[in-house]
C-alpha cells in the first residue's frame, strides 16, 4: 500500500521544475495525471536524448504518470478538464504566471468547482512581485540568486551548477508544501494556494555567504573548491588519471595525512603544525600537496587515505557513479520497461521509508495514452469518448 | 494554523543536512525539541560566522526550535529521552551509522517504547550499501556523485558548487519523507523507518547527463555555462560583470538583436539560425557578444531583455542577490532578534503557503533553555532536576552561560 493511494493530481506542469515535484508524488502512490496539449505535450517530449522519436528526458521523470492529450482551448476541452479538477485533490501548474488565468484555470476559476483543492504553482520568480512575469530559464536564475558568482575560481568566470538545479530544488521544495497542505486537508478538510519560485529558491541555500554579508557586512565569493581561509588540507586535487577530493575536517589527523604522503618531517614542521598555521601558510603547504596527488592515481589514493580514516573521494563521471556498487547497493537505479523508449534503468527515489517506499509501477506514457481510461473513470461513456474524439477534441 | 501543529519531533541532529530538515518541520508549526549533548551542543554553536561565541549558522537552522542539554551516555539522561519518545510522533538524526545504536536508541529500541514511531536517519551514504560506514563531507559527496565532474569549464577542474549543496538538498528530502510517513501514520496508525543519504540526494539530480549516459552511452562532462543545442545560452562578459542570457528561439533571437542593438549581429549569415549559432558559438559568436557588452553594464541587459520577453540576469553576488527589489518584494530574508547575536538577518521559510504559511516565532534557543521544561513536563520533580542538574545529567540554559 502506497502513501498517496487515492490521492489524485491534476498535473499542468512541463519540462523539468514542476515534473519533479510531481514523480515524488506518483513514486509514493498518487495518481498523477498529466494534462497535455493537443498534438504537442509536454516540451520535454522533445528534449534530447531522443531514441526513435521518443525523449529519454522526458521519459526518465514522468514514469507512473498518466497522460490526458486534450485541447483545452476549445469550450468542450475545458468542461472535461473542469470536471477531472473538480474529483482532483490536487492541481499543479508551473506555467508563467497569468497564463493559467488566460485559460480560465487561475485559482479563483477553479475553487468555484472544487473549493478544498490544493493549488500548487512553481515559476521561476514566484506569483507575486516586480519581476514575476519575467520568463526565466535555470542558469538565469542560477545567475540572480548569487549561486553562480559563489561556484568557480576566482581567477576565471563565475559557473553555473552543471545540472539544472535551480529546478529540481523549486520542485522539490514545491512537494513538501503540497505535502503539508495535504496533512493540513486531512485534519481540517480545506485546501489552499501553494506558490513555490526558483529564485527563492536558490537564494535561501546561501545561508552562510548571506549571514557573513548580515552579521559583518562582508562579501563572499567563489575560492573555488577549497576554503584556504578556514581548512587546510580540504580540496580537489589533480591526480595522475583524474582527480581526488581529500580533507580534514579540523584539527585531527595532521600527522596521518603526513604519513600517508610519506613525508612524516612535515609533522614537527612548525609552519604547518596547527589548522590555523597550515592557513596562514597555505602557499607553502598547497604545492607539497599538489606534488604528492600528482603521481598517484585516483586508486592508490583513495587506499592509503581511507586506511588512516581520512574523509576522502575520487572525483567520478556519471558514467562511473551509475556503475557504482553503493548506486546498486541502494537501489538508486531501477530497471524499468518503458513503452516510449525502451527498457533502461530510471534513477531510483531518494526517500527510503521501510513500510510505504516509493514504486517504480510503470514507464512514462506516450502522448495521449491513457486518454479513454482516464475519461471513462471520469464517467464518460463510450460513445462520448468518441464524440470528443470526432471532434478533435481528444486524439 | 500551521499544518504541522500537533506534530512532536525528538532531534538529535546536528551540523547542518538533518537541522535543515527539522527547521523546515519546526517552521511550519511542528514542535522540535533539539537534544543536545550536555557540556558540548551542536557542531554547528562553533561554526563561522561567529560573533564571539556564537555561531550565526547555528542560529539559521535553529529556529523555532527548543533545546534539551541532555548526557545520554549516562543510564538517567537515557531514562530521559525513553520518556520524551514515548508521546512523540518523529525522531530525526544524523549521526555516522551505528552512533544511535550505542547510546541506545537505536530503531528497534525506540519502538519498543513507542511503537508508532517515526524514525528518520541521514547521512552521507546511508544505513545500507557497501559504503554505509564511511563518513562523507560535503565536497567528497559532492566529487562522488558525479555533479563535481558536471560543474566547471571544460578546460579547468571539475568544480563544488558553492553551497553545502549536498547537505541542503538532502535535508530536503528527509522533510519530504518525513511528511510522507506522517501521513501514512494518520491514515493507518503506523509509523516507519526513514532512510536518507546525501550520495543518493545529489544522485537524483543530476538531471539530462544520467538519460543521456543510459540511453545513448555516452558520458557527458562539464560544460560551462552553456548548454548543448541552444544559442546563446551563456554568461558573457559586460563591461561591470557578467550577464546569464537564454534564448530559446528565433524570434526571441530577433528580439535579444532588436532591443540590445545588435544588427550587425543579427544580419551575419553565420548566426541565422538556432543550429548555425550553436555551430559558430565558439568560434566567433561568443566574441561578437562579449565585444558589444563590453560597452553594455549587466543591469542594463537585463533589463532591456526581460522587457522583451528573453530571459536575463546580471550575475548577483549574494550582497546584490539579496538586496533585488523581487526577493525584497517576497519577503525571502527575514530579520530576527537573535537570544545573543542581536539582530541578524536569513532566509526565512521558502515554500509559500495561503492558509497555513510558515514563520519564525522564536530565535534558536540557548543551550539546553529548554530542559527544565520539558522533564517537569515528563514528570520530574524540581528537586530530581537539580539533582539531575548537579549530577551533569542534564543542562540548563542558567548552566549553560557560565
Amino acid at each position: 500500500m502506497s502513501v498517496l493511494n487515492g490521492v489524485k493530481v491534476v498535473d499542468f506542469t512541463q519540462a523539468y521544475p514542476g515534473p519533479f515535484c510531481t514523480l515524488q508524488l506518483a513514486d509514493f502512490g498518487a495518481e498523477v495525471i498529466k494534462i497535455e496539449r493537443k498534438n504537442i505535450g509536454d516540451i520535454s517530449r522533445y528534449w534530447e536524448p531522443m531514441v526513435k522519436d521518443q525523449s529519454g528526458y522526458y521519459a526518465s521523470i514522468n514514469r507512473n504518470k498518466y497522460s490526458l492529450e486534450i485541447d483545452f482551448k476549445s469550450e468542450e476541452g475545458y468542461e472535461t478538464i473542469m470536471k477531472l479538477i473538480e474529483d482532483a485533490d490536487i492541481l499543479v501548474e508551473s506555467s508563467k504566471p497569468g497564463t493559467m488565468e488566460k485559460l480560465g484555470l487561475g485559482y479563483e476559476e477553479v475553487i468555484k468547482v472544487n473549493p478544498e483543492i490544493i493549488y500548487a504553482s512553481v515559476s521561476g520568480y514566484g506569483q507575486t512581485g516586480p519581476m514575476k512575469s519575467y520568463p526565466a530559464f535555470d542558469n538565469v536564475i542560477q545567475a540572480m540568486s548569487g549561486i553562480m558568482d559563489m561556484t568557480g575560481f576566482l581567477d576565471m568566470p563565475p559557473v553555473k551548477a552543471g545540472p539544472a538545479i535551480a529546478d529540481s530544488m523549486a520542485g522539490l521544495n514545491t512537494t513538501i508544501g503540497i505535502l503539508m497542505a495535504y496533512i493540513d486537508k486531512l485534519k481540517t478538510g480545506k485546501g489552499q494556494r501553494i506558490d513555490v519560485s526558483m529564485l527563492d529558491s536558490m537564494v535561501s541555500i546561501l545561508e552562510s555567504p548571506i549571514l557573513f554579508n548580515s552579521m559583518f557586512g562582508q562579501d563572499v565569493t567563489r575560492c573555488g573548491n577549497n576554503d584556504a581561509a578556514t581548512l587546510v588540507p580540504y580540496d580537489v586535487y589533480q591526480c595522475s588519471d583524474g582527480y581526488f577530493s581529500v580533507g580534514l575536517a579540523g584539527e585531527k589527523g595532521w600527522d596521518k595525512f603526513c604519513q600517508v604522503m610519506d613525508r612524516t618531517d612535515l609533522i614537527e614542521d612548525q609552519r604547518f603544525a596547527t589548522n590555523a598555521l597550515r592557513c596562514k601558510n597555505f602557499l607553502e603547504i598547497d604545492p607539497i600537496l599538489r606534488d604528492f596527488m600528482l603521481g598517484k592515481t585516483k586508486d592508490e589514493l583513495e587506499q592509503a587515505f581511507s586506511a588512516l580514516k581520512i574523509s576522502n573521494a575520487p572525483v567520478m563521471s556519471v558514467e562511473e557513479i551509475m556503475n557504482h556498487q553503493q548506486i546498486k547497493d541502494r537501489e538508486m537505479l531501477v530497471e524499468i520497461e518503458d513503452k516510449t523508449v525502451g527498457t533502461y534503468r530510471a534513477v531510483g527515489n531518494p526517500m527510503k521509508l521501510d513500510r510505504t517506499p516509493a514504486i517504480i509501477r510503470k514507464g512514462a506514457s506516450s502522448l495521449g495514452e491513457d486518454n479513454d481510461q482516464i475519461l471513462s473513470q471520469l464517467g464518460f461513456k463510450d460513445d462520448e469518448i468518441n464524440d470528443l474524439r470526432l471532434k478533435g477534441i481528444i486524439s | 494554523m500551521k499544518p504541522l501543529k500537533g506534530i512532536k519531533v525528538i532531534d538529535f541532529t546536528q551540523a547542518h543536512a538533518g537541522s535543515l530538515a527539522t527547521m523546515i518541520l519546526a517552521d511550519y508549526g511542528a514542535e522540535v525539541i533539539k537534544i543536545e549533548r550536555a557540556g558540548v551542543g551542536d557542531l554547528a554553536r562553533y561554526w563561522e560566522p561567529m560573533a564571539g561565541e556564537d555561531s550565526g549558522y547555528y542560529a539559521f537552522l535553529n529556529r523555532n526550535k527548543k533545546s534539551m542539554a541532555v548526557n545520554a551516555f549516562e543510564k538517567e539522561g537515557k531514562e530521559i529521552i525513553y520518556r520524551l519518545i514515548k508521546d512523540a510522533d518523529v525522531v530525526c538524526e544524523n549521526f555516522k551509522l551505528g552512533s544511535m545504536d550505542r547510546m541506545g536508541f537505536d530503531y528497534e529500541t525506540l519502538k519498543s517504547v513507542n511503537p508508532e514511531i517515526i524514525y528518520a536517519s541521514l547521512n552521507g551514504f546511508g544505513q545500507t550499501g557497501v559504503m554505509k560506514d564511511k563518513i562523507g563531507l560535503d565536497i567528497h559527496l559532492q566529487a562522488m556523485s558525479g555533479i563535481m565532474d558536471r560543474t566547471g569549464f571544460p578546460d579547468g577542474p571539475p568544480t563544488r558548487v558553492g553551497a553545502a549543496f549536498g547537505d541542503h538538498l538532502s535535508g530536503m528530502y528527509m522533510a519530504a519523507a518525513v511528511n510522507l510517513a506522517i501521513i501514512n501514520k494518520m491514515k493507518t496508525g503506523k509509523g516507519q523507518k526513514v532512510d536518507i543519504a546525501i550520495l543518493d540526494s545529489l544522485f537524483s539530480v543530476l538531471e539530462e547527463a544520467q538519460a543521456t549516459y543510459e540511453f545513448t552511452g555516452s558520458c557527458q562532462s562539464r560544460a560551462g555555462n552553456a548548454y548543448p543545442s541552444m544559442a546563446p545560452y551563456d554568461t558573457l562578459k559586460t563591461k561591470d560583470g557578467y550577464v546569464t542570457v537564454a534564448v530559446s528561439s528565433e524570434r526571441q533571437w530577433k528580439s535579444f538583436c532588436e532591443v540590445l542593438d545588435l544588427q550587425d549581429i543579427f544580419d551575419n549569415e553565420n548566426y541565422k539560425t538556432n543550429e548555425s549559432r550553436d555551430m559558430n558559438y565558439y568560434s566567433s559568436l561568443k566574441e561578437d557578444l562579449e565585444k558589444a557588452f563590453s560597452t553594455m553594464s549587466k543591469y542594463e541587459i537585463e533589463d532591456k531583455l526581460n522587457i522583451v520577453g528573453v530571459s536575463a540576469s546580471a550575475v548577483r553576488n549574494v550582497r546584490e542577490a539579496i538586496d533585488n527589489e523581487q526577493i525584497v518584494a517576497r519577503n525571502v530574508i527575514r530579520e530576527v532578534e537573535d537570544k545573543k547575536l542581536g539582530k541578524i538577518s536569513y532566509p526565512g521559510p521558502v515554500i509559500k503557503m495561503s492558509r497555513t504559511s510558515g514563520s519564525i516565532e522564536t530565535a534558536a534557543p540557548l543551550m539546553g533553555e529548554d530542559t527544565g521544561h520539558y522533564l517537569s513536563k515528563i514528570g520530574y520533580s524540581d528537586d530530581e532536576i537539580s539533582r539531575l542538574s548537579q549530577a551533569g545529567i542534564v543542562e540548563t540554559a542558567e548552566e549553560a552561560k557560565q
